[in-house]
């Protein structure tokens, strides 16, 4: 069976003695209605709740932090790890178990106190299966959003317009000297 | 005009594999009017099917059957790694085909010499190059230089060193029907207009042409049969409906990537072949190789703007020498190489978090990476072996990959170039050098090495077993050392001169 043959998402990680990690995601049909921008979506929440949505937002922001980006960037993250907690009864006890974890290093809830305060109780908890989850997931459902790559100048697919020949592939020119 | 083949008809040479080995020795084959049977384990891609986005093309060619040990990328589709590889072409040189003589006896490496010359090999490459259409070489022009190229550039410049652009098996004018590129930027996913050489829509549609090739896609090839007196007859394999078929052969022809053939010859175990088939040397599987490799980030106050044009733009020579001087043997390449925003942001930095790696990643389109391709030592240890503790989708043992340090050779070899890559970059005053661990193993050579003597290796010169006459190692397999080259190159010209060699001893009535 091959990858492209599978009609869910799904991660495989491969870690090895390096401690490379890699992973693959597979794309099922309607795939592209987790990319863009979403303003409003603790209500499309299907296993979080709202505060918990609020909370995995919250770290998500803390793990990669990008200052001038708004909060509906980390909102893909929760709705998109929330899709994936419906889909695993064992992840979504798994993380709803690590965000009381969390709320309870960072003195009670985690959203209300300052940044330093989450970092810590974040190192805390590194190395648990919950963090490394977060991280991963994390680091994949943000970075991997088309709305996301303009925002640090990559511009995604490019055959559509003919690629770069006419558009910029050799513009540097602080080079010449 | 595809053939169709009957699966009694033992008159087909079976070929498995149709990447870089395979899918060039079938048509080098049917042009000589050889009927060829193509068993490939992956898809067949259309044209739609590649698109330019990094992880989906990732999810559709990733060979993601279960296995142990180190980690590994090899694609599973028609066109094999052809579809990923950046397209760099470097030829091997003399000294690293005879590491043994040149190198001498190096603690924990188990170097054994080529049994082929670089003068034998040359005429075989230039066919290669030819056929690949590779930059700079047999009168082909250099692609334009990129914006990483030009950044790059200008510092080793400021370092005394230099890069050249390619040498690359990508069309810098359009050739052989297919395109010049457009410098779309998605090389290692696919590329979309057929720019970048790879036997998907070269060498197998030429076979087609030739109404000798029948190529089975989905194919899984589980076990190489032979008969009383260990002649091989055919293979078995699942076909694409899941029902498993035993194509019969008159030569059988292994190029499965240098993981999955020691794996089939060993999963091909007999009562006649108790360790595995071509075995008698207990060199299957053994001498795993991957390159020395690591990848380097620097930033730039100025925008580079990478990710605009081929991946792997061009390469610096001078530190692929042997010069023991430097306190190691062999040598290296540096090659520029930058992949996507998503590739870049899941491995800046491994593991890490927060906003050491968030502001990295701002500096995307600020940012240059360079890999190093560095000959790695072979180790009797560092081996493809089967894992009976977990079987795959076809109840065969999976392929355990051992996870062997690196050799010493290695290490150092390593840290020099990374001294080097630093002066380089601090050169053209980067800001951050970010040191990132090595990619999974892409680049996988050796584990049924060609060797003179019989009980050094599994194969000789041309690749045929020693001990099955009608049995071929036709991969990256073969190689008896990495060098310091990427190895598509080799792997093609070696596909040539087997093909060569299959012709005149069939004829001779030899095979």
């Amino acid at each position: 069976m091959s990858g492209n043959q599978l009609t869910r998402r799904t991660f495989i990680k491969t870690a090895g003695a390096t401690g490379v990690s890699v992973y693959v995601v597979w794309s099922g049909p309607g795939i592209g209605s987790w990319f863009g921008p979403r303003m409003v979506l603790a209500a499309n929440l299907r296993v979080l709740n709202a505060t918990e949505g609020k909370e995995t937002l919250a770290m998500a922001r803390q793990l990669f932090p990008h200052d001038k980006l708004g909060d509906e960037f980390y909102w893909v993250v929760v709705e998109s790890i929330d899709r994936d907690m419906a889909g695993s009864p064992e992840l979504a006890s798994r993380l709803r178990d690590g965000l009381a974890q969390l709320n309870k290093a960072a003195g009670g809830d985690f959203t209300a106190v300052t940044a330093e305060v989450q970092l810590e109780a974040m190192k805390k908890l590194e190395g648990t299966a919950f963090f490394s989850d977060m991280l991963n997931k994390t680091q994949f459902y943000f970075y991997n959003n088309k709305a996301v790559w303009p925002k640090f100048g990559y511009e995604g697919s490019s055959w559509e317009k003919g690629g770069y020949i006419n558009r910029g592939f050799n513009d540097v020119e602080w080079t010449q000297g | 005009m595809a053939a169709k083949y009957e699966l009694n008809d033992e008159s087909v040479i079976v070929v498995v594999g149709s990447g870089a080995g395979g899918g060039t020795l079938a048509n080098e084959l049917c042009q000589k009017g050889h009927k060829v049977v193509c068993l490939e384990a992956g898809n067949h891609l259309a044209w739609q099917d590649i698109v330019n986005d990094e992880f989906e093309m990732y999810g559709k060619l990733t060979w993601q059957d279960p296995r142990t040990g180190q980690p590994i990328w090899i694609v599973k589709a028609v066109g094999g790694s052809t579809l990923h590889w950046a397209g760099l072409s470097i030829r091997f040189k003399e000294y690293e085909l005879k590491t043994r003589t040149t190198y001498g006896s190096v603690a924990g490496a188990n170097l054994l010499d080529w049994p082929i010359s670089l003068k034998e090999l040359e005429p075989y490459y230039e066919k290669a190059e030819m056929k690949m259409g590779v930059t700079g070489t047999q009168g082909i022009p250099r692609q334009p230089e990129t914006n990483a190229f030009k950044v790059v550039q200008y510092c080793a410049r400021k370092a005394g060193y230099s890069f050249e652009m390619g040498p690359s098996a990508i069309n810098s004018v359009a050739r052989d029907g297919r395109p010049a590129c457009q410098m779309i930027g998605f090389c290692t996913s696919g590329c979309k207009i057929g720019a970048k050489w790879s036997t998907l829509y070269t060498e197998i549609p030429k076979a087609d042409a030739t109404g000798k090739f029948e190529l089975r896609p989905n194919s899984m090839a589980l076990q190489i049969q032979h008969d009383r007196q260990g002649k091989v007859t055919g293979v078995l394999y699942v076909d694409k409906s899941g029902t498993q078929q035993v194509q019969k052969a008159r030569i059988v022809c292994v190029a499965g990537n240098s993981i999955e053939s020691p794996r089939l010859l060993l999963n091909s175990a007999s009562s006649l072949f108790k360790d595995g088939m071509a075995n008698s040397s207990g060199q299957v599987g053994r001498n795993y190789m991957r390159h020395a490799t690591q990848h380097i980030y620097a930033t730039f106050d100025q925008p580079v703007n990478a990710h605009r044009g081929i991946h792997a733009p061009g390469i610096m020579r001078s530190e692929a020498r042997h010069d023991p001087s430097r306190g190691f043997g062999g040598g290296y390449h540096l090659e520029i190489f930058d992949v996507g925003l998503p590739f870049t942001a899941l491995s800046v930095v491994p593991g890490a978090w927060g906003r050491k790696v968030s502001s990295l990643i701002e500096q995307y389109d600020h940012m240059v990476a360079v890999w190093t391709c560095g000959e790695d030592l072979p180790q009797a240890e560092a081996r493809v072996t089967l894992d009976d503790s977990k079987k795959d989708q076809y109840g065969l043992p999976v392929p355990n990959i051992a996870p062997v340090t690196d050799h010493p050779n290695d290490v150092e070899l390593l840290k020099h170039a990374r001294q080097t890559l630093e002066t380089i970059y601090r050169a053209g005053k980067a800001k951050d050098i970010v040191w990132r661990a090595p990619f999974p193993n892409s680049h996988n050579m050796g584990t049924l090495r060609m060797s003179a003597r019989p009980g050094d290796g599994v194969c000789n010169a041309w690749g045929q077993t020693h001990d099955i006459k009608n049995l071929f190692i036709s991969d990256g397999s073969q190689f008896t050392s990495s060098g310091a080259c990427n190895p598509t190159l080799t792997i093609v010209a070696l596909a040539i001169r087997q093909a060569d060699y299959i012709h005149e001893r069939m004829g001779a009535g030899a095979i």
